[in-house]
């Protein structure tokens, strides 16, 4: 994989990034955007492939182990997160959509190298008996 | 971009693009939904027999502070003659002390306990809670969870505190910060009955060893 060219990728992130995103990672890293990617640019999509994962594509990893959960142990195929008295997202519909992030996420990051690093799981914590 | 793994980031930001910022920003609260869920589990670990209540069209996770708590699903714990209801987004007040009302995340509490106006006494009726956040830890979050702390079950903030509350209050996070660990040594060191738990996302070994060491 020594052919990415790491810059490059980074930048390709940054044009979708907002403003706070770039930087809390900068926060993160202690040094700025530019700096980093000039001196230590695999760092910085490390940096900012672990903040994808944890603000956007995690929500719907936990939609996803929740839909499984509900369904295996509980026999419930249907859920939706209320956040009003008058508003219920129905997460439960959502299940395609979030497999379609998830997946691939996991594609991206085995196809950047970092596979071992960006590991998706196929255990079920609550399978385990006690 | 045209080699393989460019076609991959292509792919990956097509399929994020098409998900509506706001979509996105409702279901980061998945993870006070997704921590009800461990919590449960860490209870029937424990032995308890878990019921979901309340969900005859689909289990309806209640993740904002208002509303009657009784609109929405719950879980129910259940042990000889002990029963416990977990539930999510539920206010609490310590009505001997007089203090703040605070909305907590997760409660355990015992049945029946939530008042006509919608308030369990953190003194009689709570047995412990969690505040969930889909972050990295940071000092401040820590100082606002001994608050709410001092507020509901301030004993807790003792030493030896653990005898007493048995089940530990948690702050629970979905990523790691440097002063957590420390943090949650020094509670662990001073046997006081509270916990932080970092890390607890999908694919981590930190969610088993929650419902295993919580309590």
């Amino acid at each position: 994989m020594s052919n990415i060219d790491f810059a490059k990728v980074c930048m390709r992130f940054r044009e979708k990034l907002s403003v706070t995103f770039i930087e809390r990672i900068e926060r993160r890293l202690g040094e700025s955007w530019e700096k980093v990617l000039e001196e230590k640019p695999k760092d910085l999509l490390v940096a900012v492939l672990q903040d994808i994962r944890l603000y956007y594509v995690n929500p719907y990893e936990m939609i996803l182990e929740m839909s499984e959960l509900l369904k295996q142990t509980y026999g419930i195929s249907c859920f939706s997160l209320s956040f009003s008295e008058r508003y219920d997202f129905p997460i439960s519909e959502k299940i395609e959509e979030a497999s379609k992030i998830v997946n691939s996420f996991y594609e991206m990051t085995e196809s950047l190298g970092f596979g071992q690093m960006f590991m998706r799981s196929t255990r079920r914590w609550w399978k385990y008996e006690f | 971009m045209s080699s393989s793994y460019q076609a991959a980031i292509d792919t990956f930001l097509r399929s994020l693009g098409s998900t509506h910022v706001t979509i996105l920003n409702m279901i980061w609260k998945a993870f006070m939904a997704y921590s009800l869920c461990i919590v449960a589990e860490a209870f029937r670990r424990k032995g308890y027999t878990i019921t979901p209540m309340n969900h005859p069209s689909g289990f309806r996770f209640k993740c904002f502070p208002r509303g009657n708590p009784d609109d929405y699903s719950y879980f129910m714990a259940s042990r000889s003659e002990e029963h416990l209801e977990i539930r999510l987004s539920v206010d609490s007040q310590n009505l001997k002390w007089k203090s703040i009302k605070l909305n907590l995340d997760i409660v355990v509490i015992r049945q029946d306990s939530i008042s006509a106006d919608n308030v369990v006494d953190s003194e009689k009726d709570l047995i412990t809670f969690a505040e969930c956040k889909n972050m990295r830890g940071f000092p401040e979050l820590v100082a606002t969870f001994e608050g709410m702390i001092y507020e509901l079950q301030r004993t807790r903030l003792y030493k030896n505190s653990i005898n007493r509350f048995t089940i530990p209050a948690c702050l629970l996070l979905s990523e790691s910060g440097h002063s957590i660990l420390y943090v949650d040594n020094r509670y662990q060191s001073k046997n006081r009955s509270m916990r932080i738990f970092d890390l607890l996302q999908p694919g981590n070994q930190k969610i088993q060893n929650f419902v295993q060491t919580w309590f």
